[in-house]
């Protein structure tokens, strides 16, 4: 858990972050692109899993980057804290970076390499991580004269499944929530499995207008032993999202994991 | 299990980017020097793998401007002929922030060959030059084509051309509401093989256009183009003679959020004091879940736009659904076409597809084409869509007979997902044709992917591969390997190697009778080209003002394909050719043209919503883009917005 001081120091980093990208072009600023944005990997225990990220500079400058890896926890809001101190549990030490600084010249491409190697009497389970690319710190001048050095960073989201782990997602209850400023219908999901997971589907339901609708679950991830709310995003065509009038009854299959089913048929109400 | 190798994915809820204060940091006590150190694959010795600078030069003072020079020298095998072309290609960039961007192009090319020989090409354009009163100018000095206004260009059915010209052309640009152009010059053809290049068919060409938008849903406009002594041809086609002739298109349009419908009226009248008219209307709207598209036209002969042929001696109706959800795709037709004059007779056709998601990762679907006129004909295509863990599969099917022949084909295709920065789809292909009492079998295989050799060498290549046995025997090669190698701050080599050979039949496609605008493209047959190209490229001025967006706004990128979609997936598959050498507009402002394979790249565009717009000019016909070419995107900070774009066959 995070101490209240920690709190009250990742909300200020955030409330930094717009004043310091303010400044970019006097701090020449953080220009990184990083791909893939999430890596969901596979391995057996005592097997070695090596990955690429690429990590280009889109400025016209070269540009030092520093990368180490971290552990992560992930808010009921669905926001993501960085840990840099080995958390309880963590899987850090089974992971190897390629360097922990790297120079990527402007406009140039850095294919940059980790890898995981669990041990051979690792239990099944999740190896969750994430990949710190930082730049360098800029002096930015913040009003009232202050000189403030700040840095950018990019975590990359690593999952590696190790040996059969798998998610197991249960519906343990329903409700209405919000999402957008819009009441939406939304499922407490809970994860009993030992991988993470996440609901994907086709779900369509009729409101009190009669209105025929399409939901789409969020498809934020559920981790082990976590419950989680997804909501059910209604639409009457494609990608074009539109408020509900409840009682609505939703029905359809609910897909998660490799293959797996769940079949919802509720009434949601206000 | 594979990573997710698109930007496009919702991961980003798991992706931040925070700037932290060294004071938060110094407060957060062991956080700001964290106690674990990570351990190094082989005591962190490995060989950096690590691409050479892109831009030459890095001098962040300053406007933001670019220069490029490439170099290349290549051998075309064509028809039992063998010329020789090199050229020179150079370009510049200045985005000023008072006097709009500037562009400048200029190509030289020399070959031995009497078909193509040699040329240049000059443009200097200027985009979005700011003005008072809410006015925008673009003006171009050299050779372009000429402009429209929007309502001449955003046609559904029937496609406005413009002329290519070597001349001055302005257009001005108020609020939306108002535009303005004129274009003078002389009009002329693009040639070349690697190196495009104009040559003038003689003569003179004014054009001029008005649009006035009356409120947000009505605007009208005319655009015309007079032509004077032009042409008809050039080489062995410079004895048809010349041409004189001057046009009139006039069109108004209505459009909301679900609805929209379009009136436009052409007039044309060669020297020889025929008069033509022609007359379309076009309209569509959305229900709640169908969109309904439908119009009527009457094309009399000898239509031209200028010096341009348009669709012409026709008239007829055409119809279309589209209802589309999350799970259902289902779309169909009917067309109705017959000559205004003349011999031939009346054609109805009509197609049908529909598609069915049944799994998130499994979609079948079908469909159907029918043409029943002077020739009677139809196909029909059954297909399943199949995601596995490798990446998406799909099994497809096509039939097709007319009178003369059946062909059969079932195609796999497979998208893989080999990791980062690499990309790779292949297909293949089984095939049988009876035609004239004679049948043959076929199989093929097809290509297409980037691999990175080491961090400053790349290998593309979208190849494809079918030969058939029995009575009718034939080998079709199509194949465009590229090996690029960044060899210093700026500089790029790369080997480019291009053949295309066809000896057996096209395979039958039935499409809609009504006709495309101007004669149908036309596949080089028979092409073996290699050409080695040598590119500097050198980038200045302060970074942080990107494309469209505003100074220290942070940036990401924009990165795509234009690309053919023979089987109409909305997906690049194996086998399916990049379109060359069109231009795709950012904003309206900043352009950017795609290489020989379609693909393009704009390198820092400001976050947030942009247009993306597909100035389908050289685009090969019949191809078109889907609506009226524009794409919206959204770009997000240190992020690459991937932008596959199809263009489409009218069926």
């Amino acid at each position: 858990m995070l101490s209240a001081i920690q709190y009250r120091l990742i909300a200020g980093a955030i409330a930094a972050c717009a004043w310091a990208f303010s400044a970019h072009a006097q701090a020449q600023g953080f220009a990184a692109v990083v791909s893939p944005p999430r890596f969901e990997l596979s391995v057996k225990p005592g097997s070695r899993v090596r990955e690429v990220v690429e990590i280009s500079n889109a400025s016209p400058q070269s540009a030092t980057y520093h990368v180490r890896t971290g552990d992560w926890t992930l808010g009921a809001d669905a926001g993501v804290t960085f840990l840099d101190r080995l958390a309880a549990g963590s899987c850090r030490p089974w992971v190897a970076i390629e360097r922990r600084d790297i120079v990527v010249p402007g406009g140039g491409r850095y294919r940059y390499r980790f890898e995981v190697t669990p041990p051979a009497d690792a239990s099944a389970g999740e190896c969750r991580f994430a990949l710190l690319i930082e730049g360098d710190e800029q002096m930015v001048k913040a009003p009232g004269g202050l000189n403030i050095p700040v840095s950018g960073r990019i975590g990359v989201i690593v999952y590696v499944t190790i040996g059969s782990a798998a998610p197991d997602l249960q519906i343990v209850g329903t409700g209405i929530g919000e999402a957008n400023g819009r009441p939406v219908p939304v499922l407490q999901i809970r994860n009993a499995g030992n991988a993470h997971g996440r609901l994907t589907g086709f779900l369509s339901g009729v409101d009190a207008t009669g209105r025929t609708l399409e939901f789409t679950p969020s498809t934020l991830p559920i981790l082990p032993d976590e419950t989680r709310q997804i909501p059910l995003v209604a639409s009457t065509a494609p990608d074009t999202p539109t408020d509900i009038s409840y009682p609505v009854r939703v029905r359809g299959t609910l897909e998660w994991g490799a293959g797996k089913r769940t079949e919802l048929d509720q009434v949601f109400a206000r | 299990m594979s990573p997710c190798v698109t930007a496009s994915h919702l991961c980003l809820l798991l992706v931040c980017a925070l700037a932290l204060t060294r004071a938060a940091a110094q407060d957060n006590g062991p956080d700001a020097a964290p106690d674990y150190q990570d351990r190094l694959i082989d005591d962190g010795k490995l060989a950096p793998d690590v691409s050479q600078d892109m831009y030459g030069g890095n001098n962040p003072e300053g406007w933001p401007r670019a220069f490029r020079a490439q170099l290349s020298a290549g051998r075309v095998t064509r028809n039992d002929a063998a010329p020789n072309e090199t050229g020179l290609v150079l370009g510049g960039m200045l985005d000023t922030p008072n006097y709009g961007a500037f562009t400048i192009d200029a190509n030289f090319r020399a070959s031995n060959s009497d078909a193509y020989g040699s040329g240049t090409l000059f443009t200097l354009s200027q985009r979005a030059l700011p003005m008072n009163g809410g006015w925008f100018g673009n003006n171009a000095l050299g050779v372009f084509n000429t402009p429209s206004t929007d309502l001449a260009r955003q046609q559904y059915r029937f496609y406005m051309p413009t002329i290519p010209t070597l001349g001055a052309a302005t257009e001005w640009r108020r609020n939306g509401d108002l535009q303005l152009n004129a274009s003078v010059g002389e009009p002329g053809l693009y040639t070349g093989i690697f190196v495009p290049t104009f040559e003038s068919l003689g003569g003179r060409v004014a054009t001029g256009g008005l649009q006035y938008r009356f409120s947000n849903e009505w605007a009208a406009a005319a655009q015309v183009a007079a032509v004077n002594d032009v042409a008809l041809g050039t080489g062995p086609s410079a004895s048809l003679g010349t041409t004189s002739a001057r046009s009139l298109y006039a069109g108004t349009g209505w459009g909301t959020a679900n609805a929209r419908a379009q009136l436009n009226f052409v007039d044309s009248a060669i020297e020889d004091g025929s008069n033509q008219t022609g007359v379309w209307f076009d309209a569509g709207g959305r229900t709640e879940r169908v969109y309904h598209s439908f119009g009527a036209f009457y094309l009399s002969p000898n239509l031209v736009w200028g010096n341009q042929p348009l669709p012409s001696n026709i008239e007829g109706a055409y119809y279309r659904a589209d209802f589309q959800t999350r799970r259902w795709m289902i779309d169909g037709g009917l067309d109705y076409v017959a000559p205004v004059s003349g011999p031939g007779s009346a054609t109805l056709y009509a197609v049908g597809n529909v598609r069915y998601q049944y799994l998130t990762g499994l979609g079948i679907g079908g469909g159907a084409n029918v043409l029943e006129g002077a020739t009677n004909a139809w196909s029909a295509f059954g297909y399943v869509d199949y995601a596995n863990p490798w990446g998406i599969g799909r099994a497809q099917i096509n039939y097709a007979t007319d009178s003369q022949q059946d062909s059969t084909q079932l195609t796999i295709d497979q998208s893989w997902n080999p990791g980062a920065g690499t990309n790779l789809s292949t297909s293949l292909l089984l095939g049988h044709l009876d035609s004239g009492g004679a049948s043959a079998n076929s199989v093929g295989v097809a290509v297409f992917g980037t691999l990175p050799l080491g961090g400053r060498l790349t290998l593309s290549a979208n190849a494809r591969w079918t030969k058939a046995f029995g009575d009718l025997p034939s080998e079709n090669v199509l194949a465009n390997l590229a090996l690029n190698w960044g060899f210093a701050p700026g500089w790029m080599a790369s080997l480019n190697y291009y053949e295309s050979r066809n000896t057996g039949q096209i395979p039958l496609v039935v499409t809609s009778p009504i006709p495309t605008l101007t004669p149908v493209f036309v596949q080089q047959l028979n092409d073996r080209t290699v050409f080695l190209a040598l590119r500097y490229e050198w980038r200045g001025g302060t970074p942080s003002v990107p494309l469209s967006g505003a100074a220290g706004g942070g940036f990401g990128s924009i990165a795509g394909v234009l690309y053919l979609d023979a089987n109409d997936n909305s997906r690049l598959d194996a086998g399916e050719q990049g379109a060359a050498n069109v231009t795709i507009v950012l904003d309206g402002r900043f352009s950017a043209r795609t290489d020989a394979q379609g693909r393009f790249e704009f390198p820092a565009v400001g976050p947030g919503e942009h247009v993306i717009a597909v100035v389908p000019d050289n685009l090969p016909l019949p191809w078109s883009v889907a609506g009226d070419g524009r794409v919206n995107v959204q770009v997000r900070v240190r992020d690459q917005t991937q932008v596959d774009i199809p263009v489409r066959q009218l069926r």
